[in-house]
Formats: structure tokens, C-alpha cells, sequence
């Protein structure tokens, strides 16, 4: 085998191994028992959607300098910002993978979504509005009150779209 | 009565030639080196995007709330070379108001929100001016835009990572066609 062959087969398994690695990660269950949320505020720790058997736990994160943290163990849930354009508070957003938030583009109008706080206590929304808008559109970020949720994940062909869900607290 | 015809056709004539001018009043705005208002957005550096203009700026923004409808932001560069943005917040102008104020030098900006405002259409337009500024500008008071607290953010999370996935994909195929193409040769 000369040298160039063996070059371009070793990157070849490199990158069949990274591919593998990107599969293992969109699809390995993701489990609450290894997430430890420690805060004093009280903050959504664990998002449920029963109709679609989504039971994530929620991580903070924040917002700095047009940067969003991002994690690939839970959803995240937007805790600061230093942007005045975000108002209202409940931003919640996560990877379109199968293992996260691939399955909310089957909910629908009705549909409920439970979060529950550090406080232990749970608090149930009612899907309001779906939509899908451009990835620069940050207007849906606006919420009025805590009794609003944003629920934001990638869509589109090459994850250029947002799909956004948006809901309203029933208690 | 010739006569009489011969004027009420002449003063028709000329009604009939005249285009009616559409008026548009722009608000008064007060310069950036003299500001008034109350600050909705400061920022002592950084980055910032100037309605209308494709370019970003490095320098010091600050915005002033005017009233319920009006802004100026004030944006001072490292050099002293400021661009105040008069923002006018879209009430009841008609389209062809709008392209008389096109022409007149303002931008339609169809969403407010995108630039930290109400989620309303705004008129912005742009004007130099000297703020003096050495480190970020001092000229204008504390010299500010709206567009300070926007550009910041450039959109929504990246929330797929689906081209990562994609690109291993065909990296992945490439480079193990090459290599059976190269060891095949090698073979012969």
C-alpha cells in the first residue's frame, strides 16, 4: 500500500468514526439522574411533554455578547442576557436531535408541556402557537410574563429555520 | 362670454397641470451633541450596526428615547467620527408618503424589534456628526444607538448541528474512495 493510500484511508476512518460518534450523540437517551442543577433561584429543571414521551432535564444558560450557551445534555433554559432585546423571561431551546427536541415537530395546538421547578413544584402549559421563522427573527423572544413559554429548536434544511412553540401556563 | 369661457378653461387648464405635493413632516430630533431623552441603551464599546448601512461599527452607542415614537441613537467610532440615526416610528404614512421619505434619505425599517424597539415599522435616518472621541467616543454626552442593543444578537441558537453530521458524512466517503483509488494504482 503506498503512502498516499494509506493517508487518505486513515482519514477516511477518522471521519467514519467521527460520523459515528455525531449518531451515538444525537440518539444516546439523555438521563435527569446525571444532571445536578445547584441554584438558590427558582428555575425549570426538567421539561416534560408527555405526548411525545420528552423528559429532558433543563440546564441554564446564558446570553453573552450575541452568544448562546448551548448544551447537548438537556434543553436549555435562558437564565441572563445582556441584550435589551430580549423581554419576559421562559426561553427555552435545545438541538433538533432525536435524543432532544427532534420529536416537538409533531405538537400541536393543545398539547401540554410540563416544567418543573427547583421548588419542586410543576407548573403546565398549553401549546398557543407553532410557527417556523427565520433563524435572525428574534422577536419571538418576547414574552410577556412567566405565564409564557418559548420553545425554540433548529428547522429547516440545513437548520437555516426556527421552529418556535409557543404556550401559555394553565396552572 | 367667450371671455369668460376662454378664463374658466385657462384656470382649468391650469388646476389640471398642477400635481398635488404630498407633505411629510419629520419630527424634530435633537443632535447627539446636545441629547436629550431618556437612555433605553448604553454601550461603552463594542460592536454596533447602523440602520441601513450593511457595515459594522466599533465605538461607543447610546440611545435616547425621545418620546413614545422617537429615538436618536447616537454611535461614536474610536476616531471621533459619529453617525446619529433618527428613528421615527411608522404611524399612518401612507406608501406614498414612504417613498417621498425614501427618496429623502430614510431607511423603512419593517420591524422594529430586530433594533431593540417596539415590533412596529420605524424610519431611520442617518447623519454624521463629530462626537471627538479618542477611546470610544466622548462627543454627544453619553452617544448611543438602538442598534447597539440589536446587533448583538445575530439571531436565534444554532440548535442542529446537522451540517457537522453531513460534512463528516461525505469527508467520510471522499477520503475512503481516494484511499481504495490510491491503493488500487499502487496495486497495478
Amino acid at each position: 500500500m503506498n503512502k498516499l493510500a494509506k493517508i487518505f484511508l486513515g482519514l477516511g476512518f477518522f471521519f467514519s468514526l467521527l460520523t459515528l460518534f455525531f449518531i451515538y450523540q444525537r440518539n444516546v437517551p439523555i438521563s435527569l439522574a446525571n444532571t445536578q442543577i445547584i441554584t438558590s433561584e427558582t428555575i425549570p429543571v426538567e421539561i416534560i411533554i408527555p405526548g411525545l414521551n420528552i423528559d429532558l432535564p433543563i440546564i441554564p444558560a446564558t446570553l453573552q455578547k450575541g452568544k448562546w450557551e448551548l448544551t447537548s445534555k438537556g434543553v436549555s433554559y435562558l437564565i441572563s442576557s445582556d441584550s435589551a432585546d430580549i423581554s419576559g423571561s421562559n426561553i427555552l431551546y435545545g438541538h433538533n436531535w432525536p435524543n432532544l427536541l427532534g420529536k416537538i415537530t409533531k405538537l400541536q395546538i393543545g398539547d401540554k408541556i410540563l416544567l418543573r421547578y427547583t421548588n419542586q413544584i410543576n407548573r403546565e402549559y398549553i401549546v398557543t402557537s407553532i410557527k417556523i421563522i427565520n433563524s435572525a427573527d428574534i422577536s419571538v423572544l418576547s414574552n410577556e410574563s412567566l405565564d409564557q413559554l418559548t420553545l425554540y429548536t433548529c428547522s429547516g434544511f440545513l437548520d437555516s429555520k426556527r421552529l418556535v412553540i409557543k404556550a401559555t401556563v394553565v396552572y | 362670454m367667450k371671455a369668460l369661457i376662454v378664463i374658466l378653461l385657462t384656470i382649468f387648464s391650469y388646476l389640471s397641470g398642477i400635481n398635488p405635493v404630498l407633505a411629510v413632516v419629520a419630527p424634530n430630533f435633537p443632535s447627539c451633541n446636545n441629547p436629550s431623552g431618556t437612555i433605553k441603551a448604553q454601550y461603552d464599546s463594542g460592536t454596533h450596526g447602523i440602520a441601513g448601512d450593511m457595515g459594522t461599527y466599533t465605538g461607543k452607542d447610546t440611545v435616547y428615547q425621545l418620546d413614545n415614537d422617537n429615538l436618536i441613537q447616537c454611535f461614536c467610532a474610536v476616531d471621533g467620527k459619529g453617525i446619529q440615526t433618527n428613528w421615527w416610528k411608522d404611524g399612518s404614512i401612507d406608501p406614498e408618503q414612504k417613498q417621498i421619505l425614501i427618496n429623502d434619505g430614510w431607511n423603512y425599517i419593517p420591524n422594529g424589534a430586530l433594533w431593540g424597539l417596539k415590533e412596529e415599522g420605524y424610519y431611520a435616518k442617518n447623519a454624521n456628526y463629530n462626537c471627538g472621541g479618542t477611546d470610544g467616543g466622548t462627543g454627544g454626552g453619553e452617544i448611543t444607538s438602538v442598534a447597539a442593543s440589536t446587533s448583538n444578537i445575530l439571531g436565534l441558537a444554532s440548535t442542529g448541528n446537522n451540517l457537522y453530521l453531513i460534512v463528516s458524512v461525505i469527508a467520510t466517503t471522499i477520503f475512503s474512495l481516494l484511499g481504495i483509488f490510491f491503493y488500487q494504482k499502487a496495486k497495478h
